[in-house]
């Protein structure tokens, strides 16, 4: 393995995990508990979720309408089978099946 | 069964969504590396090494794009800044008894999905928090994206090539995850602050970055909702 790719990959994966790590150390979200701060920490969850969701579909963003249908079906598909089963797991295979047929269908049509 | 062999199976369990979504994006890894001439050993150390799906993405773009150590080690780090909120956000959860004590290692795999799945899974009140229910989710979607980045490093630059309509569905399944993942812990109450966050990653991606934009998003949420949580008390009083 090339030294220089080691490096960056050591670097960045010690960085990575005393980011995950310290925090919990450190107890920062048991000492935040009823405060202010503890009100940050709740908020986090649904606010990464969304965020993390918006930022991955933001690519998938074209300004060409039926460049868009494959991700207004994968969304419809996550809504439409976890509204009906109420499962993770089938949402996902669902919007990413839906999405993928879509996106064959208007490739094979162009 | 012990009552720790039964936390440790429902974190597998809880698992099971991160590595349908995790082998298929880490084998696109797998691939893009192979496109770059990382050979199977290099792109299965950064997984192991790193284990961030999108840094390790970016590592390779960075590399294409002949940035320096240095400079791809500042934007990396920058960019996985936010896992520090993580830790403290799922320890908000655990019994006021519970001391992590093994958290330096499970911590290691705490990434976007094990969070946003472990939040779920205690919000929903499926589990209540434990080492041993971390360390079962943790571990199996480590795994899965091992073996994904190793089948797709091993099939090659060409591995993706015979189906666009596979490739593009497996591109979907992230964010597919994040989406029933966000649908599995919505309240009404939530949905101003996932409004904000919203709207602070649109406006961070398009007139910054897309590392901007995440941060924006969950910071601003997040703050959001800590002074929701100041206003409330003055509105029960006024009440």
């Amino acid at each position: 393995m090339r030294a220089e790719l080691l490096t960056l990959a050591l670097i960045v994966g010690a960085f990575t995990w005393v980011f995950r790590f310290f925090p919990i150390q450190f107890g920062l979200g048991r000492k935040a508990q009823a405060t202010r701060l503890g009100a940050f920490f709740g908020a986090i969850a649904p606010s990464a979720i969304a965020t993390l969701f918006i930022a991955s579909i933001l690519p998938l963003l074209g300004h060409d309408g039926v460049k868009n249908l494959p991700l207004l079906g994968g969304i419809a598909g996550v809504v439409g089978i976890y509204w009906w089963k109420n499962s993770t797991i089938y949402a996902t295979v669902a919007g990413a099946a839906t999405f993928g047929l879509i996106f064959g269908l208007i490739d094979f049509m162009h | 069964m012990t009552t720790k062999a039964r936390a440790f199976l429902t974190g597998v369990r809880g698992a099971v969504p991160i590595a349908a979504g995790y082998v298929p994006i880490a084998f696109s890894f797998g691939v893009a590396a192979s496109k770059l001439g990382l050979t199977a050993f290099e792109a299965f150390m950064l997984s192991l090494i790193i284990y961030a799906g999108a840094a390790q993405f970016l590592t390779l773009a960075l590399l294409a794009s002949g940035a320096s150590l240095g400079l791809s080690a500042i934007t990396l780090i920058t960019m996985n800044l936010r896992h520090v909120l993580y830790g403290p956000s799922l320890l908000g959860q655990a019994q006021p008894a519970q001391k992590p004590r093994f958290a330096w290692a499970w911590a290691f795999g705490l990434t976007d999905e094990v969070f946003a799945a472990a939040t779920a899974d205690l919000a929903q009140g499926k589990v209540t928090f434990s080492e041993t229910y971390m360390c079962g989710l943790a571990i199996t979607s480590y795994s899965a994206w091992l073996l994904g980045t190793l089948v797709g490093a091993l099939a090659g630059a060409t591995a993706l090539q015979f189906s666009p309509m596979l490739d593009a569905a497996l591109g979907f399944m992230l964010p597919a995850l994040f989406l029933a993942l966000l649908l599995s812990i919505l309240q009404r109450d939530q949905i101003p602050v996932i409004g904000v966050a919203v709207l602070m990653t649109v406006l961070g991606t398009m007139f910054a970055s897309s590392t901007v934009g995440l941060l924006a998003g969950m910071l601003c949420g997040a703050l959001f909702g800590a002074l929701r949580f100041a206003q409330k008390p003055r509105a029960r009083d006024a009440g």
